[in-house]
């Protein structure tokens, strides 16, 4: 099978993450990228429509450059850094270059250029003999290179950035857990192979093939890199174990992105905080426990509602130090009452005097307010929630809250 | 020869407790690393508003500290108004349901290394809080006792007993408000902190103001 290769030279653009889709061999070179695309006669076709195909993932990546396809790799590369658009150069056709394209030093350029020679075509019209006698067995080179027998070997140079394992099951497995073992070894692998090139992982792509013909991806990014098989194996566990597939399971891909290696400095008088880890999985254990939106970090919402918060579940806990100077000093805490409670109250001479719930009740001592909540104009209830802070018996202090519903005790101070 | 022995005494074993110990120190307010302590009291005892402000001491340091909620009652507005670094909490909302906040608080142990970890057990029935093993409150003191984690266990009664370390009761002295007819604010808390244990002293007072805040 004759070779083929593709030389894409442009000035930006994702060019390596094209070069992928269609070649395994890929070098970098300076301002663009070979690529060998033999053997893909089979599937796309001939080299024009193999062009064809390279030009529109580069339409559909944006990237605008020139692009040749060569049965020679030097001569890719020399067509692709000398015309422009797409090119496809037969293995016995010769399309002419300006001679500059060449790389001959000047003054044999100047002669050419005296004797009228302009392009490799009035080049190639001169026997090689004469030409060979003229300027020495060292023009050979040159004379190959505009004849498709330039030398260059395509090197890949394009460091891996990910490493692939797969798997394929006999017989299909309904369980995940079952394939723990299985998952493990592959792990094992990828994550030993990965070390091997000196880097880590913050990213696991694991994409399992199903009995009904459909995939289930679940993709694990983590905040920092690590290669502790064990972490990972708990951490694939707890995901697909939170959302298992829906059917069983006929074969298992695991993809292990590269990452630089985490350097652990830490200084010596450093706040204690868990391992980043250790933090994961604990917190994902719990999630399987109290639900995915139960546990995360607490955040504050810039509106007047009865509970202008929430909990970001997609948040861990940084350890990030304050250094703003502030008086820490002990604040009356609100707390909630989750469900509110309903309450009954009782008003003489416009004056609040007796509040009462399921659970407590009493006369009211103190109150103030009201306050309006809920400013969201666009809903019904907007300005509707009224509250007061009210104290009962003289021994406690509770948020009174008027709803659309009736009275509830919203929470208390404490 | 004579001075030389196999068993230790007791009171070299209190010396080498005591050597290593750690502390969190909140105000006046000095809390044993490695230990569990109680807080206890009615509701508006100042319990939460103590522990914030412990909170507020090591999260701003930069430790990561986690919530418990067991009956979902932080308010993370009072956390903040208290000084809490809320990028640096865990907020565990349980739902009600102690047995998921007693497997939570365990794993949160587990894990080492968090400075501070508050089990909040109020706002649930007595009945419900009874049913918790006494072994629990062991098993969550072993687990940290060599660590620079602090677990505060927050209720309107006493469940740790005799594993807690350290053991605080509080209640409402009175409440003062501020204003005139109508347009009053409260204004702060006063309150008696009772120390129960490590040995039972005269109950102390303090204030505990409001913070109101225009947003």
């Amino acid at each position: 099978m004759s070779k083929l290769y593709a030389c894409i030279v442009s000035e930006g653009g994702e060019l390596a993450v094209l070069a992928e889709q269609f070649a395994y061999r890929i070098e970098a070179i300076d301002g663009g990228i070979l690529f060998d695309v033999s053997g893909l006669e089979n599937r796309i076709g001939t080299p024009t429509q193999i062009a064809r195909s390279i030009k529109l993932e580069m339409d559909a990546r944006g990237i605008d450059g020139a692009l040749v396809v060569a049965a020679n790799a030097r001569t890719a590369e020399l067509y692709a850094r000398s015309r422009e658009g797409v090119t496809v150069v037969a293995e016995d056709e010769h399309l002419p270059l300006p001679l500059e394209a060449l790389g001959m030093d000047g003054d044999t350029l100047k002669v050419f250029h005296a004797l009228g020679l302009e392009s490799t075509a009035d080049l190639k019209a001169i026997p090689e003999n004469e030409l060979i006698a003229r300027y020495g067995s060292e023009f050979r080179a040159t004379l190959d290179l505009i004849d498709q027998n330039g030398l260059h070997i395509l090197t890949p140079n394009l460091k891996e950035h990910r490493i692939t394992w797969d798997h394929g099951l006999d017989n299909a497995v309904e369980d995940f857990e079952q394939l723990i073992f299985i998952l493990s070894h592959g792990l094992g692998k990828v994550l030993e192979e990965t070390q091997h090139f000196g880097f880590s992982s913050e990213q696991l792509d694991i994409s399992l093939s199903l009995d009904d013909k459909t995939m289930a991806n679940y993709s694990i990014k983590l905040s920092f890199p690590t290669c502790d098989r064990n972490f990972w194996l708990k951490l694939i566990n707890l995901r697909i174990g939170n959302n298992p597939p829906p059917a069983a399971i006929s074969a298992i891909r695991l993809v292990c992105h590269f990452a630089r290696p985490r350097a652990i400095e830490r200084g010596l008088f450093a706040a204690t905080r868990p391992e980043p880890e250790s933090l994961l999985l604990t917190v994902d254990k719990i999630k399987k426990i109290v639900g995915n939106e139960n546990v995360g970090v607490p955040v504050l919402v810039d509106q007047r509602l009865p509970e202008s918060f929430d909990l970001d579940a997609s948040q861990l806990p940084l350890g990030r130090e304050r250094t703003d100077e502030r008086n820490i000093r002990p604040v009356v805490a609100l707390t909630h009452f989750n469900p509110p409670l309903l309450a009954t109250i009782t008003i003489k001479d416009g004056r609040l005097t007796y509040l009462r719930t399921q659970h407590f009740g009493g006369p009211v001592t103190e109150y103030g307010g009201a306050w309006m909540q809920s400013s969201q104009w666009w809903t019904r209830g907007f300005w509707q929630q009224m509250e007061w802070d009210v104290e009962v018996d003289g021994k406690r202090i509770y948020r009174l809250a008027r709803t659309a519903d009736g009275w509830f005790v919203t929470g208390g101070y404490d | 020869m004579a001075h030389l022995s196999v068993v230790k005494k007791l009171s070299y074993l209190h010396e080498e407790q005591k050597v290593g110990r750690t502390y969190v120190e909140a105000g006046d307010l000095r809390l044993m690393r490695g230990g569990v302590t109680e807080f206890t009291g009615e509701h508006t005892a100042g319990k939460s508003s103590l522990t914030l402000n412990i909170l507020s001491h090591l999260t701003r340091n930069g430790e990561i500290c986690a919530a418990v909620d067991l009956n979902n009652a932080l308010d993370p507005h009072s956390a903040e108004a208290s000084g809490v670094a809320l990028e640096n909490l865990l907020w565990v909302r349980c739902g009600g349901k102690v047995e998921n906040a007693l497997t939570a608080a365990d794993y949160v142990l587990q894990a080492k290394g968090f400075g501070m970890v508050w089990l909040d057990l109020g706002g649930v029935p007595h009945k419900e809080l009874n049913l918790i093993p006494k072994t629990y409150w062991y098993r969550f003191r072993t687990k940290i006792r060599d660590s620079q984690t602090l677990l505060i266990v927050t209720g309107n009664r006493s469940l740790v007993s005799s594993a807690a370390d350290q053991a605080f009761y509080f209640d409402l002295y009175r409440a003062v408000w501020q204003g005139a007819g109508r347009f009053k604010l409260l204004r702060e808390l006063q309150i008696n902190m009772n120390t129960r244990k490590p040995f039972i002293v005269r109950p102390e007072f303090r204030k505990i103001e409001t913070e109101y805040r225009d947003e």
